[in-house]
């Protein structure tokens, strides 16, 4: 992975490939990767949909190589829903492939002057941009048909539906799995808008003939490499919870704790939550012949993914995640799992972000749109998405925009984002993350538990209010870091409970790149990301008003444990004091 | 707690069945507890559980919707419900861990020392299991039976009924019955002893 792939899809003349080296981004990968090319590259002040937005497609430090879990994809740009900087990541096959095709990101620049639609294709020979308007209006399952149709099934593709097409803010990226099925998503904040907005429509990726990447220190990597998975399947979280239920598994528990944000976050328990819950799909799949433990790319160890068979044992979709499950069932009041994974399935087609698609519903019930719990209605409302009409636009458009429409108070988004299922009130720490991200609403965004394992942030005492405020920024910090890498953010819980298997994924690090990862690395790579991105966001105008949650999570209490977000603005404008 | 007899239902069933009766588990069923005490050690008294899978397996404890971290002294009694789960993915997951290190991140709904008791001496307790826990001591629990509500039979039964391929008898108070004998009771009865016996007699 040493040159970046540059394509100005409006050069005089047509689309223009560039291959540079790495110069100054030498050393990113993931996120690191992104959000450096954003910051540096990208008018702050832009419209996220002109020709000065880019969007950056970058693989992991490790990705395209033997490490386990090293399949995430990060995709970066100007967010249209934010309108601050934005990296989603993603699973699939994309990373391993572009990382074996030799590069470190593709930046995809400038804008058609003519509604011309394209795909590009990229292997060991070279890069192809072809228009092609007959892609033109193709949800992402019957776009990857006609690619297979053409190129096979051993490619891989990264790819946008009609909201993309349409530049919604809640439009995502889709890449394609192992069976070759456009499943997963790089969904928050909209980069799915912006890549239809470069005139891009696929992105067809072939490594026929690529080796995979090799690490500086064979020997020590692959050792290690072998102990680091075994570590993962050792674990009850990573080797037994996951992998028999998917992430999933959450929603009894949130529920029970009274945080699963319920009918609009008007409650925080949802009475048809056993309905749906990781245990009940698990077995709703063994019993269909689908499959509940699955993985989203090839090398991955914990397999927290599934396959979703409907009623006349069809495949219909993977195991929808647990924040889908959220967004699209207690959040709407929906307790059909079949109905979810309908919906989880049109989102993919649409090419949509499932978190934001289902809080907007939520809203949109909320103002009268539909009645909580009418899941046809909810079918009905993704579906005017898809077409594009004008209510399916506003839709599409995200959560904080139907809620201005249609004048709700109650919209649950900071910087325009959507919060994802949990609701602050009850888990405050992560309403801490929520309020402070420069990304927006995100529980991803403080999600590497191993902050303290890492070294990152010192000694804290966890058990002080201070401390959450202490906790989140470390974990940012150590998210932002693990997101370089291209390693999965599961391995945290096996990270955080065996010190050995800790130290072998150092060594495999350390095995692949020949240089050892020190806590004062992480911390470093943590904080760099955290400042490019916040550098950014405040050239863009973001200010500490921004670092907020709406001001009903304050005043609202939320049932059943009557409780309001106690975080006061002073504390929240700590968490980047560093 | 006085002890009144209700209906006992028996179902019997292959093993592999067994699963389709965890959601109800999830739910929550109800199991007799001799005295107040501290939650290990009504888990290991009443449900019979070893003390090292107590510490190590369950790692996620709500008593009335609230995480628990020291189940040596948080008290459970009569009227109480009770929640059972294995460590759970996610910065959430992690902070509702026992004593784990982001517990301050849900410190609004924590079980806190001084904390009101909503159950007071014997009587029943609710218990929910979830995850990895239901498949575990699931089955044992339900072959030591446990209360359920009239309502909660009859969707049992329903349940069960879907399992067209599978051989399941019924016995009422221990002699042979149908579903819909069963079912029959229900409007008369408000709660059932259910047991399952593994493997047809």
């Amino acid at each position: 992975m040493d040159k970046i792939l540059r394509i100005n899809m409006g050069a005089a003349g047509g689309p223009r490939v560039t291959t540079d080296s790495l110069g100054e981004y030498a050393g990113l990968g993931g996120r690191g990767m992104t959000s450096a090319v954003i910051a540096k590259e990208v008018p702050p002040l832009c419209h996220p949909l002109s020709a000065d937005n880019k969007l950056v497609i970058a693989p992991g430090l490790l990705s395209g190589s033997a490490a386990a879990q090293s399949g995430r994809i990060s995709v970066g740009c100007k967010s249209p829903l934010t309108g601050g900087i934005k990296e989603a990541n993603s699973g699939g096959q994309a990373a391993q492939v572009l990382g074996r095709l030799g590069y470190a990101a593709i930046i995809l620049e400038g804008k058609p002057s003519d509604g011309t639609l394209y795909k590009i294709k990229i292997n060991k020979e070279g890069v192809t941009v072809l228009p092609d308007d007959s892609l033109k209006g193709l949800g992402n399952y019957d776009l990857i048909d006609r690619i297979k149709a053409d190129h096979g099934d051993k490619v891989a593709c990264i790819s946008i539906g009609t909201a993309g097409e349409m530049k919604l803010p809640a439009a995502s990226v889709a890449f394609t799995d192992m069976e070759f099925r456009p499943t997963r998503h790089a969904g928050r904040g909209g980069p799915g808008a912006v890549m239809g907005s470069k005139g891009v429509k696929v992105i067809i990726l072939d490594d026929a003939g690529c080796p995979m990447r090799s690490p500086k220190n064979p020997e020590k990597f692959k050792e290690a490499n072998k102990r680091f998975a075994q570590g993962l399947k050792r674990h009850a979280v990573t080797g037994q919870g996951l992998p028999a239920y998917g992430t999933n598994v959450l929603t009894n528990i949130i529920n029970e704790a009274g945080a699963l944000p319920t009918r609009n976050f008007a409650t925080g328990r949802f009475d048809g939550a056993t309905k749906i819950s990781g245990e009940t799909y698990a077995e709703l799949e063994k019993a269909r012949g689908g499959n509940p433990t699955h993985g989203c790319h090839r090398g991955c160890v914990i397999q927290c993914s599934g396959i979703f068979h409907d009623k006349n044992g069809k495949f219909l979709t993977k195991q929808p995640e647990y924040e889908t499950v959220w967004a699209h069932g207690g959040n709407c009041g929906i307790d059909d799992p079949d109905v979810i994974a309908q919906l989880d399935r049109m989102d993919d087609d649409f090419g949509i972000d499932t978190i934001e698609m289902g809080a907007t519903i939520g809203v949109a019930m909320e103002a009268g749109v539909a009645q909580f719990g009418d899941s046809e209605a909810a079918i009905r409302l993704v579906k005017e998405v898809g077409k594009g009409t004008p209510l399916g636009r506003i839709l599409g458009s995200g959560a904080e925009i139907t809620g201005k429409v249609f004048g709700v108070e109650r919209v649950p988004t900071v910087k325009g984002q959507s919060m994802p299922a949990y609701d602050p009130r009850a888990v405050q720490g992560i309403g801490v993350t929520y309020a402070t991200s420069p990304m927006g609403a995100d529980h991803t965004a403080g999600y590497a538990v191993t902050a303290n394992v890492l070294g990152v942030g010192g000694t804290v005492n966890p058990l002080t209010p201070a401390g959450q405020i202490e906790l989140s920024r470390n974990l940012q910090i150590a998210t932002a870091a693990i997101d370089a890498t291209g390693y999965c953010l599961f391995i945290a819980f096996a990270i955080l409970d065996q010190p050995d298997t800790f130290q072998d994924m150092l060594d495999v690090i350390g095995g692949f790149l020949g240089q050892d990862l020190t806590a004062d690395g992480v911390t470093e790579l943590g904080k760099k990301i955290l400042s490019f991105e916040r550098d950014f966001n405040a050239r863009a105008g973001f200010t500490a008003k921004d670092d907020r949650l709406p001001g009903y999570f304050q005043r609202e209490a939320l049932p059943p444990h009557n409780v309001v977000f106690q975080v006061t603005d002073k504390e929240l404008d700590q968490v980047f004091n560093w | 707690m006085k002890s009144v007899a209700i209906p006992r239902i028996t179902v019997l069933f292959p093993q592999p069945s067994v699963s389709v009766l965890f959601p109800f588990l999830s739910k929550g069923v109800q199991l007799p507890i001799s005295r107040s005490c501290g939650i290990k050690e009504f888990l290991c008294r009443e449900l019979l559980l070893d003390p090292d899978y107590v510490e190590s397996r369950i790692q996620t404890v709500f008593l009335n919707g609230r995480a628990v971290d020291d189940i040596e002294t948080v008290m459970i009694a009569n009227g109480d419900t009770l929640a059972l789960s294995a460590a759970m993915p996610g910065l959430v997951g992690a902070s509702f861990r026992r004593a784990g290190r982001y517990s301050v991140f849900r410190d609004n709904v924590s079980f806190h020392d001084g904390e009101p008791q909503v159950g007071q001496g014997a009587g029943l307790v609710t218990v929910k299991l979830f995850n990895l826990i239901v498949s575990e001591i699931g089955p044992t629990l339900l072959q030591q039976g446990v209360r359920i509500s009239a309502k909660m039979l009859a969707e049992v039964i329903g349940a069960l009924n879907t399992l067209s391929e599978t051989e399941i008898d019924f016995r009422l108070d221990d002699q042979p019955a149908t579903s819909e004998e069963i079912l029959s009771k229900i409007s008369r009865e408000t709660e059932f002893l259910l047991r399952i016996q593994v493997g047809l007699s």
